[in-house]
């Protein structure tokens, strides 16, 4: 595992998927502790940032070439699924790292919520079209979020603005869990449809 | 030059691009549809705001489309017919440039052909904006096209969309008036709908779009230095063309635009009429104001004409701006504020916002004395309650026990007393007075 997981980690691209996601992080919280001279990042803003900080691990959730990756000897669909899980995380950990640069995105419950059914939609979003456009419907409803940050209200809206909900908020907590789940349970299973290997055989 | 453009509006997938931001724009369009339905220059406001969400899409879109042609060698390919990269670039991104604007077009014509339809009032005002922005997508799709002919990376399109959202973002959160919130797309929701942009304010847009097809162009299209330092310098000029071109200060990003606010009259006497941009809803509210004016009738020298109020200035959102101390006054005519319903274009409560002060509302003055104010309106339309709203409070709700009480103190008198203390409640009311509710009941006012 030790020898396999620096492999998998380079063959994906992460180092600079992670690095382009904490500088994304780090640009947004200097940027808003050095503009709003408060530590309380807007609720609009905050959700955002979880989908600035998520677009840039879109990439590695899917190899160069997926038939040459098929074709290894290893049960795909569990690492897949902790590749995901650990995407959540990552974006978690670096939004609430962001109080070391004076910015204050949100309780901790409430950006892992934030993070984990962000990452779900994406892993949702993969399995569906491919990293290539997964991409585009957890941005455009994070857009939306941002646009209409109202929290509470009837359960139809919270479930709609689930990212702008405060941290105690059930209805938004089910979506976020609810799309973590789905997002897992769809990408562990598929990567996107099929590539045309003449395309596949080009890299990204 | 026509057959490769169309051969790429068929073969690349600049049409999955425009058609995606026609899904989004439409969605987007249609989940405001109670701010613009009926009208033009609302539908302006959120035409603008849309480019806060479609514009980093775009870029995104065409840095999809830009680094595929790198990605596939289609580039390398390309680069073999000795032709100059101009020449081979020209045919994509005029397919991308009028997949998009055809889009948006397409949307903006829908939605002016329904306001039309529907008897909403359309002017030329509205359309150098909707240019504008058109302009602004297809600068978005160009730059972005460029940057991902430069820099092929998968993280270029998700984090080049995030990233010119956030930044919007966080530049319309910042303290106002700087104009680092110029940075925002999303534009200020105007006070009336016949308040359109003023023209630095469409400017700061078209310098932005400018920067972004010079710059999106001379990237897409030169290889040297001197040529990208020159696409840099575009798109620097663009963004301080948007950045201090328009006015920092809200209220002066719009202007009233005279045909929308001119009045249109309802056949017959006693005349309604209101502004061109509420002529469609003339036929809801020409009974209610009638009644009114019928109500106001029971008065010595009341108005025999009912108009909508036509604020001298454009609106700053604050309740008093239009009511200090300065009375404005007509005779002949009581003035109205319209809020219609969105959908049936219907406002029930325009007669109680008639008779409220004895048509005394939109006079010029503050409105202090709010309870005796409703009293007397409530005493003319001969009901026990009068329902007036500011935007979406109730003065009733406030007032209404106050009110009540003035009523009833007011109907215990006899006729020709109730009809000339309320007749003194609207002159002294028209000469900007404060204090009202002595003058119905004869007895100094209650503390609330």
């Amino acid at each position: 595992m030790t020898g396999w997981l620096p492999l998998y980690l380079r063959s994906r691209r992460v180092p600079p998927a992670a690095s382009a996601s904490a500088a994304a992080v780090a640009a947004v919280a200097a940027g808003w502790a050095g503009l709003a001279g408060r530590a309380e990042v807007h609720l609009g803003l905050a959700a955002l940032t979880v989908a600035l900080a998520a677009a840039p691990l879109v990439p590695t959730l899917a190899a160069d070439d997926a038939d040459l990756e098929r074709t290894a000897a290893l049960r795909w669909p569990p690492r897949r699924a902790l590749h995901l899980v650990a995407c959540a995380a990552f974006v978690a950990g670096l939004l609430i790292a962001a109080r070391l640069l004076g910015a204050d995105f949100g309780p901790a419950g409430q950006i892992v919520r934030n993070a984990a059914g962000m990452v779900g939609l994406l892993g949702l979003g993969v399995a569906a079209v491919g990293t290539g456009y997964a991409w585009q419907l957890p941005f455009v409803w994070a857009a939306v979020q941002c646009l209409w940050p109202v929290p509470d209200g009837p359960a139809w809206r919270q479930a709609l603005l689930w990212l702008v909900q405060p941290a105690d908020s059930r209805t938004a907590a089910i979506i976020a869990g609810a799309l973590l789940l789905a997002g897992t349970a769809a990408y562990a299973s598929r990567v996107g449809p099929r590539v045309a290997p003449a395309e596949a055989t080009m890299g990204q | 030059m026509i057959r490769p453009i169309r051969a790429e509006l068929r073969g690349s997938s600049a049409r999955t691009i425009a058609v995606l931001l026609f899904v989004v724009a439409g969605l987007f369009t249609a989940g405001m549809v109670r701010t613009w339905w009926h009208q033009w220059l609302m539908f302006g406001y959120v035409e603008a705001s849309l480019m806060f969400l479609v514009v980093p899409l775009a870029l995104a879109g065409g840095t999809t489309l830009g680094r595929r042609e790198k990605r596939t060698r289609a580039a390398e390919l390309m680069a073999s017919t000795g032709r100059p990269l101009w020449q081979r670039v020209t045919p994509v991104m005029s397919a991308l440039g009028v997949a998009v604007a055809a889009a948006h077009l397409l949307l903006v014509g829908v939605c002016a052909a329904l306001i039309g339809a529907t008897g909403g009032w359309l002017g030329a005002a509205g359309f150098p904006s909707v240019l504008v922005d058109t302009a602004l997508l297809v600068g978005a799709v160009w730059a972005g096209f460029a940057l991902g002919r430069r820099w092929s990376s998968a993280l270029l399109p998700p984090a080049l969309a995030a990233a010119a959202l956030a930044a919007q973002y966080a530049a319309s959160a910042a303290h106002q008036p700087t104009p680092l919130v110029n940075l925002s797309l999303m534009v200020q929701f105007q006070q009336f709908p016949w308040e359109g942009p003023t023209a630095a304010a469409e400017l700061g847009r078209l310098a932005l779009a400018a920067g972004l097809i010079v710059g999106g162009a001379l990237l897409a299209s030169a290889a040297s230095w001197r040529r990208h330092g020159a696409a840099a310098a575009a798109l620097a000029a663009g963004v301080a063309g948007l950045l201090l071109i328009p006015p920092p200060t809200d209220s002066r990003r719009y202007q009233i635009e005279p045909s929308a606010q001119a009045l249109t009259c309802a056949a017959g006497i006693p005349q309604v009429c209101v502004t061109a941009v509420h002529a469609y809803a003339l036929p809801g509210i020409v009974p209610q104001a009638r009644r009114a004016l019928a109500a106001l009738a029971k008065l010595p020298n009341a108005p025999t004409r009912a108009a909508e109020f036509q604020p001298p200035a454009v609106g700053d959102g604050s309740s008093d701006q239009f009511q200090g101390n300065a009375p404005r006054t007509d005779p002949s005519t009581v003035r109205f504020l319209l809020q219609p319903d969105w959908r049936t274009g219907a406002d029930p409560h325009l007669a109680d916002d008639i008779a409220f002060g004895a048509g005394t509302r939109w006079n010029g003055c503050a409105q202090d004395d709010e309870a005796a104010r409703a009293a007397a309106g409530a005493w003319l339309l001969g009901t026990d309650e009068l329902h007036v709203f500011d935007g979406t409070f109730d003065y009733w709700a406030s007032v209404g026990h106050q009110a009540t009480a003035i009523l009833r103190t007011l109907r215990k008198q006899p006729e020709q007393e109730q009809l000339r203390r309320v007749t003194a409640l609207r002159d002294a009311a028209n000469r900007c007075a404060k204090e009202l509710t002595p003058i119905l009941t004869g007895q100094p006012r209650e503390a609330s």
